[in-house]
C-alpha cells in the first residue's frame, strides 16, 4: 500500500511539477495517465527516492519514504523514463552488477537468478552483446529485468513504452502483466491504450494535478452515454467547440471526427458513442 | 557562398564568450610572466639565461610567446578547430547544413578560414599581456630593455601564424576524419609524446639538423640557430627566417597543405561518419527471434537471500572494484594513451643516464626512476582523465537513474569507484615495472633488483598517485560538471608542482609533498623512508577526510545541486562518516605539527631567500676581519669516530697555528658550520672566548699575550655532528649516512679567520639583500691575495695524521698511508698518516667497501668501490697507470705512493682530487657502459686521468686566491686527461669528446649571467671556460706549437711552484712560461686562447679536384674571419692572417693530408696537390678553433658520386648569417 499525501514540488526555473498531489495506491497494476510534461516522472522520481519534494509525505507499508530512502531502495524496482546503458558493458554483467548492488552476494544465487532473468525477458542470447547495441525493445526488456532483480515489493515503471514498435510494445505488456499481482506495481505513461489493457487502478494527471482518479472500469461507466461523436469539415471545428465540450478532434479518413461530452443527447447529427479511456483522458486533460 | 559560410561563422565565433576568455586568459597568463620575469616580487628568482639578458629581449619575448602558442595555445586551437565543423554533427545541425546546396569546399573551406582566423586573434593575446606586462610600474629598470615591436610581430608571421595554420590544419583533419573531438585531443597528446620522444632521440649533435626539421613548432630550428647566441645577440637580435628556420617552415607548410587535402578528401556529406572503430559493433536487428512472444513467469525466478549489512557491502566492494576498473581498462582512450606511454618509454630508454653522449649500464635504479618519471606523467593523465570518468559515467550514460534508486550507500558507490581508480594506477606500475625489465633484458642487463621496483613502483610511486587520486575524484564531485573539474585539476597540478613551494615557501602546504627519497646502490633508501612516510601520512590524511567529504557529498538522484547534496549530508544516518572526517583531519593536523616541530624546531628551516639574508648578515657584520692577520695550520692531527648508524660523528683534534706574518697576533677568530656542537675549543696558551655569535657559529679567541711572529700555538677542540629528527628536503653528502659517508674537513671542522667563501656572491641577489655590488673573485693583481691559495685561507701546506674508527664492516678512509688497523669496542679504526704536505683540504668517507689493487711501478692503486659495481674498475685502474705515466714523464714524479679511487652514493655526480685519494661518485663511471658502441667516450678512464692530474695541478701547484686561478688546476688538468685520452684513443676518438666539449662551452658561454672573462681571469663559477675552453685551447696550443714545447713548459711551472707556500702563482705566471715556449710567429695564437675570447668562422665555400692517377689537385675556397668577444659577447672582427690546418681525406675516415695554412680574413683560395684521390676536403680537421658552425668546415669532392649526396651537402651547408 502506498499513500502519497498532498505533494507538491517547485523547480528552481519556476516550474510548478506538483501540485499538492495525494494518491492512495493498492497492490496491482496503477496506470498514471498523463500527457507529456504533467509531472508524472517527477511523481516517479520523487517515488523512487530520487527527489525531494518541497512538501508532502510518501509512505510506503510502513516506510516513509522522505526520511528512510535507503528502506525504500530495499524493496524497489525502479524502470526509469530515461535511462542510457554503459556501451561497452555486457547485458549479464550489468545485471549482475545491479544484482550485487541490491544486496545479492552470493555468487552462485546471483548467477541463476540473472540467467533465470535473460531467459524470461528473451534476452538470453544476447546476454553477452553490449547494451550498446541493444535495440529499443531489448533495453527495456533489459531494463524490466534490473528492476526485478531482489524481488521488489514496488515497482515503477516510467513510459516504458514510448517509441517502441507495434510488436515491442505487445511483448513489452505482456511481461509487464505477469508482474502486477501481490505487489504495487505502478505504471506511468501517455498512452492510453496501455493502461486499459494493464491497468485495473489508475489516476490521470494533468499540470502536475490529478484529476482524475478510479478504477478504468467504473470510469467508463460513469462517461458511458456520455460521448457523442460527429464527422464534420475542418473548418466547422472552430464552431463545435464554442458550442460544446469538445473532447478530441482526430482525423478520419480525410474528414474530421470530433468527440464531445454531452449528459444529454445534443442532437445536431451527434451520434453516441461508446466511450473509451481516450476520452475520458481527453475530458480530463484538456 | 565561402563568404556566406565564412561570415556567418565568423561572427557566431565572435558572439560567443569563450572566444573572449581565451583571449584574455592568454594576455592575463603572460602579463603575469612578464611581471614576474620583470622582477615584480623579489623573491622569486626567475629569468632566463642570467640577469644580463633582459625580462624583454626579443628571445626572451620569443620563448614566452611560443611557449604559449605552442601548449595553451594548441589546447585552444583543439576547442575552436575541432568544434568548426564537429558542432554539426553534435547537434544534429548536419541535416539541414547538408542538405543545402553548399558545395563540400566553401562549407569546409569557410568553417576552416574563419576557425583559423579567430585562432589568429585569440593568439594576440599573449603579445598584448607581455607588452603591458613589461609595461607595468614596479618593475626593476634594469631587468627592461627599451621596447620593440618588431620582435612582436617577427614571431607573429613566423611562428605564431605557421604553427596556427599547421596545427589547426591537422586538428581540422582529424576532426574531418574521426568525427570524434576525443580523438582530436588524442592527437594532441600524441603530438605532445611525440614531441617528448624527439627532444630525447635528436639530442645528440649528429641528429639535432634532423631534429630542427622534423620539429613542426619550429622550436629546435630556433633553438639551434640561437643555442650559442651571446648576451648582446640575445639583447638585440630577433631570429629571423634564416636557415634551418626557412627550411622547418617551408617543409612544414609544404606538409599541411596535404593533410587539408587528405582531411578534405577524406570527407563527405554523409550523416553516416566513417568511424574507426575498434571493435565490431554488432547491432541485432529485430529479425525472427524477436518475434517470439516472451512467457514470462515470475514466479519461477529463483529465490534469493538479500543481505545490506556492512559485513556484505564490503564483500561487494570487491567485485564492485574489480568491475570499475574492467571498465576502465577496456575504455578505448585508457589503450591508446597506455600505448603510447609504452611506446615513449621503450623509444627514450636508448638516453638514460647518459654522459658524454655514452650510456650506462640500465641499473634498475636509473631505470626505475626514469621510467617512473616519464611514466607517471601517463598515469597522472590517466587518473585525472579517469577521475572525472568514474564520476561522471553513470550521468552521461543516464544510467544513474536506475544506480541511483538501488539500496546502496553513497560510500559504496565511492569507494568502488575510486579502487576502480587506484587498481588501474597499481596495474599500470606493473606494466611499468614489466617495461623496465623488459627493457633491461633487451640490453642484456640480467642484474634485476626486483626489490628496488618494489619499492620505488609501489613503496613511493604509488602513494603519490593514489593522493592525487582522491583529490581528483573529490574535486569532480563537488564540480557542476566533468571539463571545469579537469581544469580545476590540471590548474590545481600545475600549481601545486611549479609554483606552491616558490610561493607557500614549506613543504606543509604542498599537497602530497615529501623530503624525497632516492636509491643509491650503495646506501640503499638510506634514513629516507622515515620522514617520506611521515610526510604521506600526513597528506594522507587528508585525503581520508577529503575521501569521506567526497562519500557524502556524493551526487545521487536527479538534482545534484551542491547546496542539496550539503543538507543530505547532515542526515543523522551519516555521523560515522563525519566522524571520520574529523578523525581524519585530527590525525592531518597532529602529523602537520609533528613534521613543523621537526623541520622548523629541531631544525632551522629557511627558504633560499632567507639563507641569502643570513649570508648578508654574516658579511655584513663579519666582512671586516676579512684581512685581520691571523695564523696559519701547519699540522693537523685527528680523530674521528663515525656512527654511520646513528648518523653522527665525533672528532676531537688539535691544529698547529703559526704566526706567519709579520706582525704579533692578539686574537684568533674560529668559525664553524652552525649545526656542529662543539664542546671543547681552547688554545694552548691562555686565552678567553670574547665573542661568540650562534647564529654563524664565530667564535673569537683572545689571547692574554699576543702571538709573536714566527711563534705557534695549538688549537685543541671537541666537536660533533648529530641529526635531530628530519629536515625538509634531504643532504646527501657532507654529513654521515648508513653507507657510502663521504664528509670534508669543512663541514665540521673549525676553520681560521673570515672566510669569503660565505658571501652571497650572485650580484643581482647581493643588490636584493641591500650589499654593494662585489667582483665575483680578487683582481689578479691584488698582491695581498696572494698570499692565500684558492681552496683555504687558513692554511698553506701541512701535515697530517688522522685515526678514524667507524662501525664494523665498514672501512673508513682518510687522506696519507694506513699505519695501523685494529677492532676496539667492536668498531673498526684506522690510522693515517700523510708523509708529505697536503692542503687543508681532505676528507673522510667510510663505507662497506671492496677494494681492488693494482700497482704502477712502486705506487700501489687502490680501487674501493660497492660490491657489484666491478663493471670500470678495470678502466678506472688503467686511467690511473696512463695518466702516471704521462704525466710523472712530462711533468714532475708523483708526491705520493699510493692512489686511491672511493665510490660515494649518487646524491652528487662528480669526483673530487684530495691528497692520494680521489672520491668518485657512483654515478659518474662506476655504471658507464663504455662498451656499448665504438664511438664511445670512456668517461671513467677520463675523468680518472683529470683527477690524477689534479695530483699535480692543485695538489703540487696552487693557485692564488685571485681570478684565474681555477684555471690553474681545472683547465691544467683537463689538458693533462685529454693529451692521456688522445694517447689512449687516438685523434679520431677524441674529435668526439672535443665537439661535445666545443658545444658545450658554446652553449654555457651563451647563458652567462654576468659576464664572459678571457680563460686567463675565468671565475670559479666559470666551468665552461676552466673545463670545456680551456681544455680545447689548452690542446690546441699544443698541437700548434708542439706537445713537447708546452709540456717543457708545464714543467718548468710545476718546478718553480710546487709545493711553495705564498705568494702563489696566478695565470699571468703560468702564460709567461708558455709564452716562452711559443714561436714568435704563434704568440698571437696565445693572447688569443688565454686573453681575449676569440671566435672562429671558417668554412669551405667552393672546393674542385683535378688530376688521375696519383696525381690529384684539390683547388678548395675557403672562407675565415676571426671574431673577439666581449663580455656580453658582441663580437668584432679581427683583420690579420691566422694559421689554420687544412686536410684532404682519402675517405670518409681516412685523413690523409693535413697542412697548416696562413689563411687571411676572408676569401682563400687553396692548391693542394696530393698524390691520392681526394674524398673531401676540411678546414680545421681537429677541431682545435672555437668555430661555432662546424658541418660547413667539410666540402665533399667527386663528381662520379651519386647526385643525392651532393644535394644533402648543399641543403645542410644553408647557414645562418651573423650580425
Amino acid at each position: 500500500m502506498l499513500q502519497i499525501s498532498n505533494l507538491s514540488k517547485t523547480y528552481p526555473n519556476g516550474t510548478q511539477a506538483l501540485k499538492d498531489v495525494s494518491l492512495s495506491i493498492s497492490n496491482g497494476m496503477f496506470g498514471l495517465l498523463g500527457p507529456n510534461g504533467a509531472g508524472k516522472s517527477s511523481l516517479m522520481r520523487t517515488i523512487a527516492t530520487l527527489q525531494d519534494p518541497d512538501s508532502g509525505s510518501i509512505i510506503f507499508n510502513g516506510i516513509d519514504v522522505l526520511k528512510q530512502k535507503q528502506e525504500l531502495r530495499k524493496v524497489l524496482g525502479y524502470l526509469p523514463q530515461e535511462f542510457g546503458v554503459y556501451p561497452k558493458v555486457s547485458a549479464e554483467e550489468m545485471l549482475h552488477y545491479v544484482a550485487r548492488l541490491k544486496g545479492i552476494a552470493n555468487d552462485k544465487e546471483r548467477k541463476e537468478l540473472v540467467k533465470a532473468l535473460l531467459e524470461q525477458v528473451n534476452l538470453y542470447q544476447h546476454r553477452n552483446k553490449y547494451l550498446g547495441g541493444y535495440s529499443g525493445g531489448m533495453k527495456q526488456r533489459f531494463g524490466i529485468a534490473q528492476a526485478l532483480i531482489g524481488d521488489p515489493q514496488l515497482i515503477i515503471v516510467d513510459e516504458p513504452t514510448a517509441g517502441l514498435d507495434p510488436a515491442e510494445r505487445l511483448r513489452f505488456n505482456n511481461l509487464l502483466s505477469e508482474i502486477g499481482e501481490n505487489i504495487v506495481v505502478i505504471l506511468s505513461t501517455h498512452i492510453v491504450e496501455d493502461v486499459s489493457e494493464l491497468c485495473n487502478d489508475m489516476a490521470i494527471i494533468a499540470s502536475g494535478q490529478v484529476v482524475q482518479r478510479g478504477n478504468p472500469e467504473s470510469l467508463l461507466n460513469e462517461f458511458s452515454g456520455r460521448i457523442w461523436s460527429k464527422k464534420v469539415a475542418k473548418e466547422d471545428v472552430a464552431a463545435i467547440q464554442s458550442q460544446h465540450r469538445l473532447v478530441l478532434s482526430k482525423l478520419s479518413a480525410g474528414r474530421m471526427v470530433v468527440h464531445i461530452y454531452s449528459e444529454t443527447d445534443p442532437g445536431n447529427g451527434f451520434v453516441p458513442e461508446r466511450a473509451t479511456l481516450e476520452d475520458i483522458y481527453f475530458a480530463n486533460i484538456s | 557562398m565561402f563568404g556566406a559560410v565564412f561570415s556567418f561563422e565568423v561572427r557566431r565565433l565572435l558572439r560567443v564568450p569563450s572566444t573572449y576568455i581565451y583571449f584574455v586568459v592568454l594576455a592575463l597568463v603572460a602579463a603575469f610572466v612578464a611581471m614576474l620575469s620583470g622582477g615584480l616580487i623579489p623573491e622569486a628568482k626567475f629569468n632566463f639565461g642570467g640577469e644580463k639578458i633582459y625580462a624583454n629581449a626579443p628571445i626572451v619575448i620569443d620563448a614566452f610567446y611560443s611557449f604559449m602558442t605552442n601548449y595553451v595555445g594548441l589546447i585552444i586551437l583543439v576547442a575552436i578547430v575541432g568544434n568548426a565543423v564537429l558542432k554539426d554533427f553534435q547537434f544534429n545541425t548536419y541535416t539541414m547544413v547538408f542538405s543545402t546546396p553548399v558545395s563540400k569546399f566553401d562549407y569546409l573551406g569557410g568553417r576552416f578560414a574563419a576557425a583559423m582566423l579567430i585562432s589568429m586573434l585569440v593568439l594576440l593575446g599573449p603579445a598584448v599581456g607581455l607588452m603591458a606586462g613589461y609595461a607595468t610600474p614596479g618593475l626593476i629598470p634594469e631587468r627592461i630593455g627599451p621596447f620593440m615591436l618588431a620582435p612582436y610581430l617577427h614571431i607573429y608571421w613566423q611562428t605564431v601564424i605557421p604553427n596556427i595554420l599547421i596545427f589547426g590544419t591537422i586538428f581540422f583533419a582529424v576532426s574531418l576524419i574521426s568525427r570524434d573531438i576525443f580523438v582530436i585531443w588524442l592527437s594532441l597528446i600524441v603530438f605532445f609524446v611525440a614531441n617528448g620522444v624527439a627532444s630525447s632521440v635528436f639530442k645528440s649533435l649528429d641528429t639535432q639538423t634532423l631534429g630542427a626539421i622534423a620539429d613542426p613548432q619550429g622550436a629546435y630550428a630556433k633553438r639551434m640557430i640561437t643555442r650559442y647566441w651571446s648576451t648582446w645577440d640575445k639583447n638585440h637580435r630577433t631570429v629571423s627566417m634564416e636557415g634551418i628556420f626557412i627550411v622547418n617552415r617551408l617543409v612544414w607548410l609544404a606538409i599541411t597543405a596535404g593533410v587539408w587535402a587528405l582531411g578534405y578528401s577524406f570527407f563527405s556529406f554523409s550523416a553516416a561518419p566513417r568511424r574507426i572503430s575498434f571493435r565490431k559493433q554488432t547491432v541485432p536487428t529485430s529479425g525472427k527471434v524477436s518475434f517470439v512472444p516472451v512467457a514470462f513467469h515470475k514466479d519461477a525466478l529463483p529465490h534469493t537471500h538479500r543481505s545490506y549489512t556492512t559485513a556484505t557491502m564490503l564483500r561487494n566492494l570487491w567485485g564492485l572494484s574489480v568491475n570499475e576498473c574492467k571498465t576502465l581498462l577496456r575504455n578505448v582512450y585508457f589503450r591508446i594513451i597506455l600505448l603510447f606511454g609504452l611506446l615513449f618509454l621503450f623509444l627514450t630508454s636508448a638516453q638514460i643516464g647518459q654522459i658524454f653522449e655514452t650510456r650506462t649500464y640500465p641499473v634498475t635504479y636509473q631505470v626505475v626512476e626514469y621510467f617512473s618519471g616519464i611514466f607517471s606523467l601517463f598515469i597522472i593523465i590517466l587518473t585525472i582523465l579517469f577521475s572525472g570518468e568514474i564520476v561522471w559515467r553513470a550521468r552521461e550514460f543516464r544510467m544513474s537513474n536506475i544506480l541511483d534508486a538501488l539500496p546502496v550507500p553513497n560510500w559504496v558507490y565511492y569507494v568502488s569507484k575510486l579502487s576502480g581508480l587506484l587498481f588501474m594506477q597499481v596495474l599500470l606500475q606493473i606494466v611499468m615495472v614489466v617495461a623496465g625489465i623488459m627493457v633491461q633484458l633487451s640490453k642484456g642487463y640480467t642484474h634485476l633488483e626486483l626489490g628496488v621496483y618494489l619499492e620505488y613502483a609501489f613503496g613511493f610511486g604509488l602513494i603519490d598517485l593514489w593522493l592525487l587520486a582522491v583529490l581528483a575524484v573529490f574535486i569532480q564531485t563537488l564540480s557542476p560538471n566533468k571539463f571545469l573539474g579537469y581544469f580545476i585539476v590540471a590548474i590545481f597540478y600545475f600549481w601545486n608542482t611549479f609554483f606552491a613551494s616558490i610561493v607557500l615557501k614549506h613543504k606543509l602546504w604542498v599537497f602530497s609533498s615529501d623530503p624525497g627519497v632516492i636509491w643509491s646502490d650503495m646506501n640503499r633508501f638510506g634514513h629516507l623512508p622515515y620522514p617520506f612516510l611521515v610526510f604521506k601520512l600526513y597528506w594522507g590524511a587528508l585525503c581520508v577526510a577529503l575521501a569521506g567529504l567526497s562519500s557524502l557529498l556524493w551526487a545521487r538522484g536527479a538534482e545534484g545541486s551542491l547546496k542539496l547534496r550539503l543538507k543530505n549530508a547532515q542526515h543523522r544516518a551519516n555521523r560515522k562518516s563525519w566522524a571520520l572526517v574529523a578523525v581524519s583531519l585530527m590525525v592531518f593536523i597532529g602529523c602537520g605539527s609533528f613534521i613543523y616541530y621537526n623541520t622548523n624546531v629541531l631544525n632551522t628551516s629557511l627558504t633560499d631567500f632567507q639563507e641569502q639574508e643570513k649570508q648578508a648578515d654574516y658579511e655584513r657584520r663579519f666582512a671586516r676581519y676579512k684581512n685581520r692577520p691571523q695564523p696559519r695550520v701547519t699540522d693537523i692531527k685527528l680523530n674521528v669516530d663515525l656512527y654511520p648508524d646513528q648518523r653522527s660523528l665525533k672528532a676531537n683534534g688539535t691544529y698547529l697555528l703559526q704566526n706567519k706574518t709579520n706582525s704579533p697576533i692578539d686574537s684568533i677568530h674560529v668559525l664553524i658550520l652552525e649545526g656542529v656542537n662543539v664542546t671543547r675549543m681552547a688554545l694552548s696558551r691562555p686565552a678567553s672566548q670574547v665573542f661568540y655569535d650562534s647564529t654563524v657559529a664565530y667564535r673569537i679567541l683572545k689571547l692574554a699575550q699576543p702571538l709573536q711572529p714566527g711563534d705557534s700555538v695549538t688549537l685543541a677542540f671537541e666537536v660533533g655532528m648529530q641529526p635531530h629528527g628530519f629536515t625538509q628536503s634531504f643532504r646527501g653528502l657532507n654529513t654521515p649516512i648508513y653507507n657510502g659517508t663521504f664528509i670534508n674537513n669543512q663541514a665540521f671542522l673549525p676553520a681560521i679567520g673570515y672566510n669569503n667563501g660565505f658571501e652571497l656572491t650572485d650580484n643581482a641577489d647581493r643588490k636584493k639583500h641591500n650589499l654593494p655590488y662585489r667582483a665575483t673573485a680578487n683582481n689578479i693583481d691584488d698582491t695581498a691575495s696572494w698570499q692565500r691559495n684558492l681552496f683555504v685561507t687558513d692554511a698553506d701546506f701541512v701535515t697530517f695524521d688522522a685515526t678514524v674508527s667507524t662501525v664494523k664492516g665498514q672501512t673508513a678512509v682518510a687522506p696519507g698511508y694506513l699505519q695501523r688497523e685494529w677492532t676496539e669496542n667492536g668498531r673498526s679504526y684506522f690510522h693515517y698518516k700523510m708523509d708529505s704536505p697536503i692542503l687543508n683540504f681532505y676528507s673522510f668517507l667510510s663505507a662497506r667497501y671492496k677494494v681492488k689493487k693494482d700497482k704502477w711501478k712502486n705506487t700501489s692503486i687502490e680501487v674501493y668501490y660497492h660490491p657489484g659495481h666491478e663493471y670500470n674498475l678495470d678502466r678506472m685502474i688503467k686511467g690511473i697507470k696512463k695518466s702516471l705515466d704521462y704525466y710523472t714523464t712530462v711533468f714532475s714524479p708523483y708526491q705520493h705512493r699510493q692512489v686511491r679511487i672511493l665510490e660515494f652514493p649518487r646524491y652528487s655526480s662528480f669526483a673530487q682530487s684530495f691528497p692520494n685519494t680521489i672520491p668518485f661518485s657512483e654515478s659518474i663511471g662506476f655504471i658507464a657502459d663504455v662498451e656499448s658502441s665504438k664511438d664511445n667516450v670512456d668517461y671513467p678512464f677520463y675523468v680518472t686521468a683529470h683527477e690524477v692530474a689534479h695530483q699535480w695541478f692543485a695538489h703540487q701547484v696552487v693557485g692564488a686566491d685571485v681570478e684565474g686561478s681555477n684555471a690553474l688546476s681545472e683547465s691544467l688538468a683537463q689538458y693533462g686527461s685529454i693529451m692521456v685520452l688522445e694517447r689512449e684513443y687516438g685523434e679520431e676518438r677524441l674529435r668526439k669528446f672535443l665537439k661535445i666539449e666545443m658545444d658545450n662551452y658554446l652553449r654555457t658561454r651563451s647563458s652567462e649571467s654576468e659576464k664572459e672573462k678571457p680563460w686567463m681571469l675565468a671565475d670559479a663559477g666559470q666551468g665552461y671556460i676552466l673545463y670545456q675552453k680551456g681544455g680545447i685551447q689548452m690542446h690546441a696550443l699544443a698541437k700548434y706549437m708542439g706537445e713537447d714545447s708546452m709540456n717543457s713548459a708545464l714543467k718548468r711551472f710545476i718546478d718553480r711552484y710546487a709545493f711553495q707556500g705564498p705568494p702563489y702563482p696566478t695565470t699571468r705566471d703560468l702564460v709567461r712560461e708558455i709564452r716562452m715556449s711559443t714561436p714568435d710567429s704563434l704568440q698571437y695564437f696565445v693572447t688569443d686562447a688565454f686573453e681575449k675570447i676569440t671566435l672562429y668562422d671558417n668554412k669551405i665555400t667552393d672546393a674542385k679536384m683535378n688530376g688521375s692517377n696519383g696525381n690529384w689537385v684539390v683547388d678548395a675556397t675557403i672562407e675565415s674571419y676571426k671574431m673577439y668577444a666581449d663580455s656580453n659577447g658582441k663580437e668584432t672582427k679581427v683583420a690579420g692572417s691566422n694559421y689554420i690546418e687544412v686536410a684532404v681525406y682519402k675517405d670518409r675516415k681516412t685523413r690523409s693530408y693535413l697542412g697548416r695554412y696562413k689563411l687571411h680574413g676572408g676569401k682563400n683560395e687553396l692548391h693542394i696537390p696530393v698524390t691520392f684521390k681526394p674524398y673531401k676536403v676540411v678546414v680545421d680537421p681537429r677541431e682545435l678553433l672555437i668555430d661555432r658552425q662546424q658541418d660547413d668546415n667539410e666540402f665533399r669532392l667527386g663528381k662520379d658520386d651519386d647526385d643525392d649526396d651532393k644535394e644533402d651537402k648543399k641543403s645542410s651547408s644553408v647557414k645562418a648569417t651573423r650580425g
